[in-house]
């Protein structure tokens, strides 16, 4: 796999390499300035072809990384800890008919970004982005700061995990030369390698051992798009066939030895934590009319089957979609979609496991199989120039079939959305948009999904000169929710309606941007972002004579208006400086500090634990950065960057760490 | 239908696109009308009806000759557009400013070379082309898609009805149709230039457990399209599910044992541009789950609260022993889905 992705960055600095040399067999072009005639009085003159006349830019810079960090990796979450050169090419050339660019960036082998794409006329379209990203993983850790006993076995305590992410999306557009007809092929290959937490249950929920060990991953996934598309006159046609498919590689199935279950299941070795092979294909249809005038219609009509290699569970979907705008005239805009969804699942009725020394049959239930049909209709007034009035009714019907066995998936859900939005700009420096939206649900599936909610966003823009920008933003959002649906976990799936939800988030950012002198910029920020819920929640119980299984009909524990919430501001501070033509200065600080709590209470009296306590969340993070940047001539320019990120787990401290990373390049412009 | 199936189908297709070569001949074909013209607009971006075209080399050559944005231009798929015999529309710069023989009149070369040699940039009368500036957002997509209508540019397909074009965000907003040779907006360059009116959401990828956007490993537009799509929020791709299994192939099943229908919207549980808590999730565990399913036993068989160990085993993290809620294909240990195998 290593191999694999190192072969892929080869690649793609071979091709950067190749675009090289095109682009300096042409200079002697791009050296040939246009001989052009000059306008001469209004008389025009015959249109003539202008010549090819762009001049490579570019620059490539060397440098090197140095990475630092103590403790956990936190602080340093998409920073592959190791120091490593750094090297990167901007390129552009347009030696017509061809036309190159270069966009990249390598700062380790697991970190890099390069964009790179080659074009002839408007015939040949390719473009390449590579992306590169290392994601170091949080090792959860079933010991808190107290020392309460957990029963758990951590069989690679002191792994770190992490997953290396190789993303690589290849764009090649033909046109036929004369006509509008293209031939189109995308594809997206994706690699992700690397170790992660495997986290699992092995015993049972009466006798529980939680295990955690490390997995090594090694995942490819392949999406193809093939098409053409064509204008047609009045219309224009595209036909589209998708085709993707996710590799698991080898460790995809784990195999432990479980105890013998309280429903019967034999002890055994069982397999688990299975990653499944799947595959997907699809066709796609679109049309439209011209894009121009007061009514443009376009349609889509797909269709998606995906499956599923190891339970051989199926699905397939059928999407539509259609819209039409009218625009009768400058003040008035009227737009209408329609969103339709089939889903069909084709899952197995009984489901082989497969032990050691036995074989279970287990049945299965049904997929939610279910039809979604989404209709808008929006406005927009013109009034004036300075107002925009919006108004949009939006239904959303929910059909699910098969859904008798779920017991708590109601047959139904309607939703009705009404939004008003205003765009105004009452002086001629300063811009208000002001947006209000009310959701009725019925018969809401989630309970996390309301019987109402209300959103209310204001922004606001101020510009009181070109040297200064203020924005303001704030969100409202409230929700209610009322009988509530919980599930037995009893086989007899009895339903219980009880209990009610409140929901509010609030959600604030000012920003200001300001040139202190003609040297010398800020930018100032504060977000702020708080939400809070209010909800009935239920445990189950053993029943008063001490049965196992049921606890309804007597009813579960029930604890009444539970607080939760999380909050979280956070403030940065940058400044730019040009203390002379040849230097710049860069430095910032962002400091985000995170809280939050769930106010459980003890619903069965004397308990020796507060489970508040498992799941708080007290946090800050801050970054600071520096950099410089000197220009030791036209075409050579040192630079070094520096950044300190400190995390502090001010709950636990298990996650506290810090990192520095410092990279010092030199650049050379051409 | 099976993938053999598909196959057959897409043969099809490649017939279809032998078709589409044949009519090519058909001159009708290349033609572009709206179905109902929208007068009003059309006026605004016609420009001055007392000016004459006076081309490209007028403007650029004389004016231009040596900015940047006479390069970046020429060096467009606009530029390549300047053969008539393309059958395409004709792109110059009168094509979107109007006319502009009044805007020169006047000017000699040899002014223009005066000028130069003194350090003036000789300037036209601007006035008198289009004030693409203060037109409304909709006359100035209008200039665009013009040409984007005839030329079979599918990525405007959802556009007319999308969030943007409905709130007469223009092309112009983020297009700088001088600014580079594609005109396109860069991945990197999207992560800055969306933020530009979405401040809360680049706020939002400020806090501890976030995408790597800040970090330019990930970009507004892996999972956003701007010019509308079929799905809501303008995503890249048909739904919220299908747009995630992009990077997180392994959640996207289907599965033996699926978590209802809670699969198909990832944001029940996860908000993609962040979160304060881990792994992206809007609210921690238990809390999480304990909005929908009931919690584990808390009293004992034989009475009395269940023990601090147990507690702390079944009330921090549900997903230590439900490690597959995205869904599974083995059978639990009571024979059901859930999701801990």
């Amino acid at each position: 796999m290593r191999y694999k992705k190192m072969h892929c960055i080869l690649s793609v600095f071979v091709l950067l390499l190749i675009l090289c040399g095109g682009v300096s067999r042409s200079m002697g072009a791009e050296d040939q300035e246009p001989q052009s005639p000059a306008a001469e009085g209004n008389c025009p003159l015959i249109q003539e072809e202008p010549a090819a006349d762009c001049h490579v830019k570019g620059n490539y810079f060397l440098g090197y990384r140095w990475v630092t960090q103590k403790d956990t990796l936190k602080a340093a979450e998409y920073i592959y800890p190791h120091s490593s050169v750094t090297f990167g090419l901007d390129l552009v050339a347009c030696p017509l008919p061809y036309r190159y660019h270069v966009n990249s960036e390598f700062l380790s082998s697991y970190d890099f970004y390069t964009d790179a794409g080659f074009a002839y006329k408007d015939i040949v379209l390719f473009r390449d982005i590579l992306v590169g990203a290392h994601h170091n993983l949080e090792h959860f850790n079933y010991h808190l700061n107290d020392e309460l006993p957990v029963i758990h076995t951590d069989n690679n305590a002191g792994d770190k995990y992490y997953t290396d992410f190789t993303s690589n999306l290849v764009t090649l557009r033909l046109k036929y030369p004369d006509f509008p007809l293209h031939a189109f092929f995308v594809n997206r290959s994706i690699e992700q390698e690397g170790r992660i937490q495997q986290r699992f249950l092995l015993g049972t929920i009466t006798d529980p051992n939680k295990i955690s060990e490390s997995r090594d991953i090694d995942w490819d996934s392949n999406a193809m798009k093939l098409g053409a598309n064509s204008h047609l006159g009045p219309l224009e046609l595209e036909y589209a066939y998708d085709q993707a498919k996710f590799k698991p590689g080898s460790n995809n199935i784990l195999y432990d030895s479980y105890p013998l279950s309280s429903s019967g299941q034999p002890a055994d070795i069982y397999p688990h934590n299975v990653i499944a092979e799947t595959e997907s294909s699809a066709h796609t249809l679109k049309l439209h009319s011209s894009y121009t005038g007061g009514i443009v219609t376009a349609a889509t009509l797909s269709n998606l089957y995906q499956k599923n290699n190891y339970s051989l569970t199926e699905s397939t979907t059928w999407k539509g979609a259609f819209d039409l705008t009218w625009i009768p005239d400058p003040l008035v805009g009227v737009f209408f979609k329609y969103r339709h969804r089939n889903v069909t699942m084709d899952t197995p009725d009984v489901a082989t496991l497969s032990g050691l020394s036995n074989t279970l049959t287990i049945p299965v239930r049904d997929g939610v199989s279910y039809d979604k049909d989404v209709f808008s209709l929006s406005t927009r007034y013109r009034s004036l120039n300075f107002l925009s009035l919006l108004a949009s009714y939006e239904f959303s019907h929910l059909e699910r079939k098969d859904v008798a066995e779920w017991g708590i998936l109601p047959g139904q859900t309607n939703i009705h959305t009404i939004n008003f939005t205003t765009h105004v700009k009452p002086l001629d420096r300063v811009k208000v948009t002001g947006s209000y939206e009310v959701k009725m649900y019925d018969q809401p599936e989630y309970n996390s999904t309301p019987d109402s909610a209300n959103k209310l966003r204001l922004t606001t823009t101020y510009t009181p000169t070109p040297w200064l920008n203020v924005y303001l933003e704030y969100l409202l959002a409230m929700t209610e929710r009322n009988a509530l649906h919980y599930i037995n976990n009893d086989p007899s799936l009895s339903v219980l309606e009880l209990g009610e939800r409140d929901g509010r988030h609030d959600q604030f950012l000012a920003s200001l941007t300001t040139e202190l002198s003609a040297k010398l910029s800020m930018t100032t920020s504060w977000f702020y972002q708080r939400w809070d819920v209010k909800q009935d929640l239920t445990y189950n119980k053993w029943n008063a004579a001490g049965t196992a299984g049921a606890s309804w009909p007597e009813g579960p524990y029930l604890d009444f208006g539970v607080p939760y919430t999380d909050e979280s501001n956070s403030f940065s501070l940058s400044f730019h400086y040009l203390p002379t033509e040849d230097i710049t200065c860069f430095a910032g600080a962002t400091y985000t500090v995170a809280k939050g709590d769930a106010g459980y209470t003890d619903v069965v009296g004397g308990a020796p634990f507060s489970l508040p306590s498992f799941s708080s969340l007290k946090t800050s993070e801050t970054l600071f950065s520096l950099g410089i940047t000197k220009k030791l001539s036209k075409e050579w320019e040192v630079g070094i960057n520096s950044s300190l990120g400190i995390y502090n787990d001010k709950a636990y401290d298990l996650l506290d760490g810090y990192v520095v990373t410092t990279i010092c390049n030199l650049k050379r412009y051409f | 239908m099976s993938v053999r199936g598909h196959y057959r189908v897409n043969r099809s297709c490649l017939v279809m696109m032998v078709l589409f070569a044949f009519i090519n001949g058909c001159t009708s074909l290349k033609e572009s009308r709206p179905i109902l013209p929208i007068r009003a607009y059309e006026k605004m971006i016609v420009g001055n009806l007392d000016a004459d075209y006076v081309g490209t080399q007028n403007c650029l050559a004389a004016c231009h000759a040596h900015d940047m944005l006479k390069r970046f231009f020429d060096a467009s798929t606009m530029g390549a557009q300047l053969k008539k015999e393309s059958g395409m529309p004709l792109v110059d710069c009168e094509s979107c400013h109007g006319p502009g023989s009044l805007a020169i009149k006047g000017l000699t070369k040899e002014r223009v070379e005066k000028d130069a040699q003194q350090g003036i940039k000789t300037k036209c009368d601007f006035k008198m082309l289009i004030d693409l500036k203060n037109l409304p957002g909709t006359a100035q997509s209008l200039i665009c898609l013009k040409c984007h209508t005839a030329n079979a540019t599918f990525n405007l397909h959802n556009w007319n009805a999308g969030v943007h074009a409905i709130n007469e965000v223009s092309c112009f907003n983020c297009h700088n149709i001088h600014a580079g040779p594609d005109l396109k907006v860069t991945p990197r360059a999207s992560g800055k230039l969306c933020v530009t009116c979405h401040q809360s959401a680049q706020a939002q990828f400020s806090l501890p457990s976030h995408h790597p956007l800040k970090e330019g490993r990930v970009f507004c537009v892996d999972c956003h399209n701007p010019h509308g799509g079929f799905a809501e929020s303008s995503l890249l791709q048909d739904t919220v599910k299908e747009t995630c299994v992009q990077c997180h192939p392994d959640k996207r099943g289907p599965f033996l044992y699926e978590h209802g229908d809670v699969g198909e919207n990832c944001t029940t549980c996860h908000n993609a541009h962040g979160s304060v808590n881990n792994r992206l999730l809007n609210a921690r565990e238990p809390f999480l789950c304990l909005q929908c399913h009931e919690g584990h036993r808390l009293n004992q068989a034989a009475g009395g609260s269940i023990t601090a160990e147990r507690a702390r085993a079944l009330y921090t993290r549900c997903t230590d022993c439900h490690s597959r809620i995205h869904g599974s294909d083995v059978p639990s240990t009571s024979g059901g889905g859930r999701f801990i195998r």
